[in-house]
């Protein structure tokens, strides 16, 4: 088992009820094989530097979790099917460090 | 490199030089900013910090010209990668 951090980029002309179902689907597939979310942290949405697929901004979501490989394979696999989501990203930690949030102050 | 530091003790100040062309001792150099105590967190979320080391094009600084140590440098291009991935950056 390692930890892992894990964000997701949805496509900006979302509603708020769509961000959170999205938010709920990752939550429980990543609950459902062999992983464990520790927290889950709202960015919001955030303007982009460029461009990505003539978007300029996009709704960040990000997860703390501690999993297999079998859990990654199974969020990458879906990720690419999920037409509201651009892009994302997953990072291995040693430890995770849940203090900090670096993007709190865009959240209020 | 130690017989040189015992030199720097020895002769700090600059005006007891013989001749005008005698090279200086001292060195005038800025220490790495990431290896003193309390240093900030080098992490693809931290974009104010990531931002210093950046050009306006978009670009990684050189470590020639800010003065990070090589292991510190190559963290921070690999992390400024990383958010650029993302688009924060």
């Amino acid at each position: 088992m390692n930890f892992y951090e894990h964000t997701l980029v949805a496509r900006q002309n979302l509603s708020q009820k769509d961000v959170d179902a999205i938010e709920k689907k990752y939550e429980d597939l990543i609950n459902g094989n062999s992983g464990k979310v520790i927290k889950i942290e709202k960015w919001g949405l955030l303007n982009f530097k460029r461009k990505i697929k003539n978007f300029t901004k996009g709704y960040f979501l990000h997860y703390k979790l501690e999993g297999d490989f079998n859990t990654l394979n199974e969020i990458k696999s879906k990720t690419k099917l999920d037409n509201n989501i651009i892009r994302y990203l997953t990072v291995r930690y040693k430890e995770l460090d849940l203090k900090t949030e670096y993007f709190s102050k865009n959240k209020n | 490199m130690k017989k040189r530091k015992k030199n720097f003790k020895n002769s700090k100040n600059s005006l007891n030089k013989l001749s005008l062309f005698q090279k200086s001792d001292m060195r005038f150099s800025r220490k790495c900013p990431f290896s003193v105590k309390d240093a900030p967190i080098i992490d693809y979320k931290n974009i104010t910090l990531l931002q210093k080391y950046i050009t306006e094009t978009n670009k990684i600084i050189t470590s020639k010209i800010s003065n990070v140590s090589l292991g510190k440098q190559k963290k921070i291009a690999r992390e400024i990668k990383k958010a650029k991935t993302l688009g924060i950056l």
